[in-house]
């Protein structure tokens, strides 16, 4: 007997749950183009970062690997990034026509010739060097173009704090991963935080940016983008050589690769 | 006229003494680099994606 009570309640309730989707999803839209736009217009910028990637072991255990590191841009195409964390010391550097990315830790570094602007070199470090920026997604040119494309849900999630700057927070999802910026409140939206969950891989493991130290103008401090060779250094032709640039070690061996 | 002087000779002082020497801030002096080894040998069936654009197949994201 109180069975169709049931059933219309939870009919109710998933009704509920629906509506006012369409608002939230405009405004997260609207904060999201915002950031696209302050991105694309600024530069020079700096900023400071911290990463975490998770990794799942086959014991199912989740490990959580940590880095930090620095990124300068001047558009169209000069960046200088660096990352520091428990297995590899990297540094990259771009002047527009040449890429260097050196393995401090080992003293090694490759060049390769990519002239063109910042976001043609992120393709071709993932299409030809296999080597994808973590995080390059918020590097690009148009960051709203190349991502809104591909989220099939969208949430506005309010603020939240990160790093003691409250940010508007907003939740995507597409097929294979779900993701999550914080975006800063104010005249500067810059990303305050960036999350990728792979919800298809045991555990969901996660990986995350935070942002810490965004500076623009004259504020930046001045990069001159070019490369002088470390006393030493050993200069690779293949990248295969580098040796581990990776947040994730080389002695961590994987079983899908 | 001597505090003129005090200063130029502070300044002369420190332009002998080539300037003054920045503050290096960092916890591993770059001539250390020390980059560590995980002692645990870790087999991993998983990690998570750092792009949300799609990577071409068979290239880990």
């Amino acid at each position: 007997m109180a069975k169709p009570v049931a059933v219309c309640a939870l009919a109710l309730v998933a009704g509920l749950g629906t509506s006012g989707a369409y608002a939230d999803e405009a405004d997260a839209k609207k904060l999201f183009k915002a950031m696209s736009d302050y991105l694309a217009q600024t530069s020079p910028f700096s900023l400071d970062f911290d990463t975490s990637l998770e990794i799942v072991t086959s014991d199912h255990q989740k490990l959580m690997l940590t880095s930090s590191g620095t990124v300068n841009v001047q558009r169209p195409n000069k960046i200088q990034m660096t990352r520091h964390g428990g297995f590899a010391n990297v540094k990259l550097i771009f002047d527009g026509t040449t890429l260097t990315l050196i393995n401090e830790a080992e003293n090694r570094y490759i060049q390769a010739e990519v002239p063109g602007t910042i976001d043609h070199m992120i393709d071709e470090l993932r299409e030809k060097f296999h080597k994808p920026l973590p995080g390059a997604d918020l590097l690009l040119s148009d960051v709203y173009d190349q991502l809104m494309p591909l989220a099939t849900d969208i949430k506005d999630l309010g603020s939240g704090v990160v790093g003691g700057v409250e940010c508007d927070h907003i939740a995507f999802r597409n097929q294979d991963i779900d993701w999550q910026i914080w975006i800063a409140q104010g005249n500067k939206p810059y990303p305050c935080r960036y999350v990728i969950t792979s919800k298809q891989v045991d555990q969901a493991p996660q990986y995350s940016v935070q942002v810490r130290n965004w500076n623009t103008g004259s504020e930046v401090s001045v990069a001159n983008y070019e490369f002088h060779v470390p006393p030493n250094a050993e200069k690779v032709n293949d990248p295969k050589e580098l040796g581990n640039t990776d947040e994730l070690p080389n002695e961590f061996r994987g079983a899908a690769q | 006229m001597k505090i003129g002087l005090t200063v130029i000779g502070l300044l002369g002082f420190l332009a002998l003494m080539g300037g003054v020497t920045p503050i290096v801030h960092s916890i591993i002096p770059t001539a250390e680099a020390i980059v560590g080894r995980p002692l645990t040998p870790v087999s991993y069936a998983g990690v998570a994606r750092r792009t949300t654009r799609r990577c071409a197949a068979g290239v880990y994201c």
